[in-house]
């Protein structure tokens, strides 16, 4: 028994830093910004939350963010595992490859930004190679129908490799039995990839889908820097929609609230994904 | 015994050490947006005069000043005394609580600046910040690129300002002569150096009322402007995709014959080897009246500075006193809100520019005195700013005028309520 509670002792220290680093930077903050959305200091109200729903810039922003996510998740993960497999073979000069890869990660996101928008810019070295190869000039960050895309393509080039090694590090776990087995069985590649590995990489990839797309709901940098939201609000992601409201249009109120719905709608999100990946017998 | 050698050494370090850092040594933490080398004169000076001063430079990007002044002030942040102001922010940011009231030094006000300049300062009826320059734009030209077209350079004289019709039809010889582009503005989307173009149009200024809090952006004129605006991109006179800091490096790479630019792009321009340029009064609609921006930063004192009566002491000698106004244009050649500087940096860029600056002060002066317009004073300025530059973006991209003036007239309305 008192070993029991020196241990939960021990155990309290040891976490005291994180819980108090939880609770200064996160718990505290998100209860300010609901407090402040409420308009807490003139009692309890709704009306910021019923401004922003009724505000077609938020809205607009929110259907935007829904669209980047809808594409930017499916393929970074799908491109991400494809490399992952890939570089988990025995290449040739596997190691160099790998590193190739994550490097851009080592890139701070805002320098990468500005790298892309030189890159893309009407008359940036983009087009110059389009041309070369006889093709038409894209107007990339210029047009609505096309800047979107392109931030998905400047995120991507950062977060593939990032996850990608996530994933690699799971395939490494995979017992070779496994392959062996199944090879013994008949299985040829595609039946080993479908029945051992995905399954085996159920863990890794859930805490790949869940990370990129909280990360994907936090893309901010390379908006503010390169689009800050337009052409036409076609870039317009929500956290620069809570940024522009927050420190240029002075209403820290819709701010918070917009901060509120942001929140809610990660953990609900995060929570299917939870149950998708992981099942009812499996505690998340 | 080795443990309390240690010991005593960190101890005589610490006596040592200690006299190093003077009781009176203060750092002031100064924010703005222009290159940090444009501060090297007059902060040199101040901190000679102040012994023990020492004035800490930080620079953002003129896009993120706003955030950082409303992030940092706004949180009572004192890690600013000292930041750049932009003079139609000051009714906005003095209703936030970002600026210190400036009204008991009127008198000193009075003898060192305009009426004109105190009045771009003030809000309320009070005196919130301290004017340190003045602007105007002028139309620089690359004389090399209008020699090819055969084209003669229009002139610095402001009686014989060139119309837009006339620049227009130039421009687009000098391109047929080999120039990339033919015209643009060096701060292309954002208002200040567009608001002319509405003004001289006869189209107003955008806002409306006894707070200049009702928007007048969706009516015809505006629409006609912005298409033509939207044009000079449609058109091919001017590029899209290049955001206004990379378009002066543009002009000075001989890609651009014509531009409308600030005074202060001469310093690049005169660096530039090869680049052989001119500058003539900016262009006006036939028909229209001449117009040209005005107004410019002050420099504020942060309400939650820990060194207020220093901050307020540097914030002064940078613009009310004749020499620190003075120095304050050294390496950023903006004329100085300071009457006696103002006069003495005119000498000196005539002097220092030889033939392609002769006329340049009596251009200034016509200016200021004939064809500046301000921008809106109203505490809705920063919400107008931001909606209405994003706006300019959004046409110069091809967006329709009049549906992109509708739903910024809308944003607009909806941004001004939660103010009210």
């Amino acid at each position: 028994m008192r070993a029991g509670r020196g241990e939960a002792l021990a155990a309290a220290l040891f976490l005291a830093p994180a819980l108090v680093a939880v609770v200064v930077l996160r718990l505290w903050p998100t209860l300010q910004a609901v407090l402040l959305a409420l308009d807490a200091g003139r009692g309890l109200s709704l009306d910021n939350f019923r401004f922003l729903f009724g505000d077609p810039e938020f809205l607009g922003a929110l259907r935007t963010t829904l669209i980047f996510g809808l594409i930017v998740n499916p393929v970074q993960i799908a491109l991400a595992l494809g490399l992952a497999v890939l570089l988990n073979q025995n290449l040739p000069a596997v190691g160099l490859w790998r590193t190739l890869v994550l490097l851009p990660v080592a890139v701070p996101q805002s320098v990468s930004a500005v790298i892309w928008g030189v890159a893309m810019r009407p008359d940036g070295p983009l087009n110059a190679a389009l041309a070369a190869a006889g093709l038409h000039p894209l107007p990339f960050l210029t047009s609505p129908a096309t800047a979107l895309a392109s931030i998905i393509v400047i995120v991507s080039w950062v977060g593939v490799g990032y996850w990608m090694t996530f994933l690699i590090a799971g395939l490494k776990d995979i017992p070779p039995s496994l392959y062996e087995a199944a090879a013994i069985d008949g299985a040829g590649a595609w039946q080993r990839f479908w029945h051992v590995t995905l399954p085996q990489l159920r863990r890794p990839l859930t805490f790949v889908l869940v990370a990129d797309t909280v990360a994907n709901v936090l893309v901010f940098a390379p908006v503010q820097i390169l689009t800050k939201g337009g052409p036409q609000g076609s870039t317009n992601l929500v956290m620069n929609e809570i940024f522009t409201r927050a420190f240029e249009a002075d209403d820290p109120a819709g701010a918070a609230a917009a901060t509120t719905v942001l929140v809610l709608v990660v953990v609900v999100i995060v929570a299917v994904q939870f149950r998708l990946m992981l099942g009812r017998d499996e505690p998340a | 015994m080795t443990l309390r050698k240690l010991f005593g050494a960190l101890c005589l370090m610490l006596v040592l050490g200690a006299p190093s850092v003077r009781a009176a040594d203060v750092t002031l933490h100064f924010l703005f947006t222009q290159p940090p080398d444009t501060w090297d004169a007059v902060i040199a000076a101040f901190e000679k005069a102040n012994p023990g001063v020492h004035v800490e430079r930080q620079q953002v990007p003129f896009d993120a000043l706003n955030a950082q002044v409303q992030s940092r002030i706004g949180a009572q942040d004192s890690s600013i005394d000292v930041f750049g102001c932009d003079e139609p922010r000051v009714p906005a940011f003095s209703r936030r609580g970002y600026l210190v009231d400036l009204s008991q030094y009127r008198a000193d006000f009075e003898k060192s600046v305009s009426k004109e300049a105190i009045d771009a300062v003030s809000a309320g009826g009070k005196i919130w910040s301290f004017p340190l320059w003045t602007s105007t734009q002028v139309l620089f030209y690359n004389k090399d690129l209008l020699a090819k077209a055969g084209l003669t350079p229009p002139s610095i004289d402001p009686k014989q300002r060139p119309t837009w019709e006339a620049v227009l039809a130039a421009a687009k010889q000098a391109q047929a002569a080999g120039a990339k582009w033919g015209v643009s503005f060096d701060q292309v989307d954002r208002y200040y150096e567009l608001e002319p173009l509405y003004v001289s149009n006869g189209a107003g200024v955008g806002l409306e009322g006894p707070d200049m809090l009702t928007p007048a952006i969706d009516n015809p004129k505006w629409i006609e402007t912005t298409a033509w605006y939207g044009h000079l991109f449609s058109d091919g006179y001017a590029p899209r995709g290049i955001p206004p800091e990379q378009m002066p490096p543009l002009f000075a790479a001989g890609q651009l014959a014509y531009m409308v630019a600030g005074p202060w792009n001469m310093g690049l321009f005169f660096k530039t080897p090869d680049l052989h340029f001119g500058l003539a009064a900016m262009p006006y609609f036939a028909g229209g009246t001449p117009s040209t921006p005005t107004d410019s930063w002050s420099i504020a004192v942060s309400p939650y500075s820990e060194h207020k009566d220093l901050a307020l002491k540097f914030a002064r000698f940078m613009t009310l006193d004749d020499q620190g106004a003075l120095m304050s244009t050294q390496n950023l050649p903006l004329p100085p809100a300071n009457k006696a500087a103002f006069d003495a940096y005119l000498q000196r860029m005539e002097g220092q520019g030889g033939a392609v600056l002769a006329g340049y002060a009596d251009l200034v002066r016509y200016e200021l005195a004939n064809t500046a317009v301000h921008r809106p004073r109203s505490v809705g300025w920063v919400n107008f700013e931001q909606i209405m530059n994003k706006a300019f973006s959004d046409v110069r991209n091809g967006a329709d005028p009049a549906a992109t003036l509708h739903a910024a007239a809308e944003a607009l309305k909806s941004a001004f309520a939660r103010l009210r």
